[in-house]
């Protein structure tokens, strides 16, 4: 995928500004002046969602009522298209892709980008959550089939919420049987997914002239397993009336070169998060839809020689890069045949 | 300008599926104004009122009249959870058998657990003999998959042969938006429900 361009109108700071961008572009500006949000404007129009805002109606322009962004993308060979994101007050949401509206789910169907920002020391330090979207976006990087398994399952924790919250329970056994090849194949495919990102990520840290490397542990229950486990859980679940069970609770660890989180510095779990970026980057790359990379201001924790190594690794990437730096370029930190975008307060 | 009744008849056309608040309007002001669309409408009322459904197989009937779908060949019966679904079966001409309405899937979001379900009228007619086998043809989602279990679960003491169409398309799609040709073939592929 390629992005051209991308139009913001009323999105947080900007009122109405266009950007062009090319095969490697630096976003360069003081703190406040928009290199975030500009990041955050074409997730939006790629992905349709903010990765700072829960809502996306936060990204209203104060003083407006709602914003619009649009992008212009290659997705793919010849196959170009017009992107679309535009919220309300109201939280009315609108996405569209060449003037149709499109589901969020058919959006992330044909576009491919990796987002690497500050939230993401969360993905090796924080809770699960985080790291089951990595595996979740890694999984569905190698197979765009994994989209549709993981709604059906979403779809399958929505129908026995509401089932554990009504009066009646009977039907629950037969949810619960309908999910287990969902549940077992969601894990087999995090599973296959995670074994790739640790792959990917030794070999960029080798790259990089480091000795890294990254273990990611998951629950590999599958099959009658899984089914002896959620037939355990229903009579908890009934008295509590929420799901207590699955992938979407499922509990993923994560270790730094043998070492867990908390017992690493922020500047080697800020190189890892990094790492872990570039991997899916690599392996979404592989399976054949290269991405986009945004990358915002990662380097904050890391000492110049890590930053240094993190910028090669980035300029080495086959794929177009989108970097943000509160660094003027001229310090030494724009390459010759780079887009600059130099933004101001 | 207050539409008074103009409206009332906009707002109740507007409960009917499909129909948008233009054709709304359209169908309202010629019910207002023709003869004739005054009359379809009294005729649909009476239609209306003759119509009931089979208590055997969920199927519509004129009232005292024996039903049309239950004198087919009930060796082979064929779940569907629509009336659309039934349809768009029946108009492959490949499918001889009887059907049953279901009424819809297990969704409890939708309020639609197993008891509100006809599995017990399908359990009654298999019961009553004569049924080789029962085809479950039901969408590859959660709430499909979910009915499937419980059909299967409800009819097995009965030993008769339950089996499900090929899944093989895609998921989330709906019986009613696949082609002829698309059903035709899941049909012949089903597959034993073990
Ligand atoms: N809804 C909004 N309406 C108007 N301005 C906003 C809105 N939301 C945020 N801003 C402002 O936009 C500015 C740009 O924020 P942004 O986070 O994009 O800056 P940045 O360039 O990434 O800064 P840093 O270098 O500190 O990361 C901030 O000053 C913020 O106050
Ligand atoms: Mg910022
Ligand atoms: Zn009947």
């Amino acid at each position: 995928m390629h992005l051209e361009s991308l139009l913001l109108r009323n999105f947080r700071k900007f009122k109405e500004e266009q950007f062009s961008f090319g095969r490697r572009t630096l976003i360069s500006g003081p703190n406040g002046s928009g290199k975030t949000t500009l990041i955050e404007a074409c997730a939006a129009a790629l992905g349709g969602r903010s990765f700072r805002s829960a809502d996306l109606k936060e990204c209203i322009r104060e003083g407006s009522d709602h914003f619009f962004v649009k992008a212009a993308v290659e997705l793919g060979g010849l196959d170009r298209a017009e992107l679309t994101a535009g919220a309300d007050r109201k939280g009315q949401k609108k996405l569209t892709r060449d003037g149709q509206p499109v589901s969020r789910r058919a959006l992330l169907a044909a576009t491919s980008f990796v987002l690497c920002t500050q939230e993401d020391l969360e993905m090796v330090s924080g809770s699960p959550r985080k790291r089951r979207d990595l595996l979740d976006r890694a999984a569905m990087g190698m197979d765009r089939g994994y989209i549709d398994i993981a709604s059906q399952y979403l779809r399958y924790v929505k129908q026995k919420t509401a089932l554990l919250r009504s009066e009646r329970k009977s039907g629950l056994k037969h949810l619960n049987e309908a999910a287990v090849p969902l549940i077992s194949e969601i894990r087999r495919r995090r599973g296959t997914a995670a074994r790739a990102l640790s792959a990917h990520f030794a070999a960029a840290a080798a790259q990089a002239g480091l000795e890294l490397s990254v273990e990611i542990r998951l629950s590999a229950e599958e099959g009658e397993e899984v089914r002896r486990r959620l037939h355990d859980r229903m009579a908890r679940e009934i008295e509590r009336g929420i799901p207590l069970y699955g992938p979407h609770l499922d509990d993923i660890q994560m270790e730094l070169t043998g070492r867990s989180a908390r017992s690493s510095s922020s500047g080697e779990v800020a190189f890892g998060a990094f790492c872990l970026r570039i991997a899916e980057t690599v392996l979404l790359g592989e399976a054949g839809w290269p991405p986009v990379l945004f990358a915002d201001e990662i380097f904050s924790f890391m000492d110049r020689d890590r930053r240094d190594r993190a910028f090669a690794l980035i300029a080495a990437l086959p794929f177009q890069t989108v970097v943000t730096s509160h660094r003027t370029p001229g310090e030494g930190n724009a390459p010759e045949d780079c887009t600059v975008i130099a933004l101001e307060n | 300008m207050d539409y008074g009744i103009v409206r009332r008849l906009v707002e109740t056309l507007r409960r009917l599926p499909g129909v948008s608040q233009k054709l709304a309007e359209r169908i309202a002001f010629s019910l207002l104004q023709d003869p004739d669309a005054q009359r379809a409408v009294a005729e649909l009322s009476t239609i209306l009122d003759g119509a009931s459904s089979c208590a055997a197989c969920g199927w519509f009937i004129e009232k005292g009249k024996p039903c049309a779908n239950c004198a087919r060949d009930r060796r082979v019966i064929c779940v569907v959870e629509s009336f659309s679904d039934l349809i768009g079966i029946d108009r492959t001409g490949e499918f001889t058998g009887s059907f049953h309405l279901l009424g819809g899937l297990i969704a409890p979001l939708e309020g639609l657990l197993p008891e509100d379900l006809t599995g017990d009228a399908l359990l009654r007619r298999v019961e009553a003999g004569g049924v080789e086998e029962v085809i479950l043809a039901l969408p590859a989602t959660i709430e499909g998959e979910a009915t499937v279990h419980y059909l299967h679960e409800l009819l097995a003491p009965t030993g008769v042969t339950v089996s499900r169409i090929a899944r093989g398309m895609p998921s989330n799609s709906k019986i009613e938006y696949l082609d002829r040709k698309t059903i035709g073939h899941a049909l012949r592929e089903r597959v034993k429900v073990s």
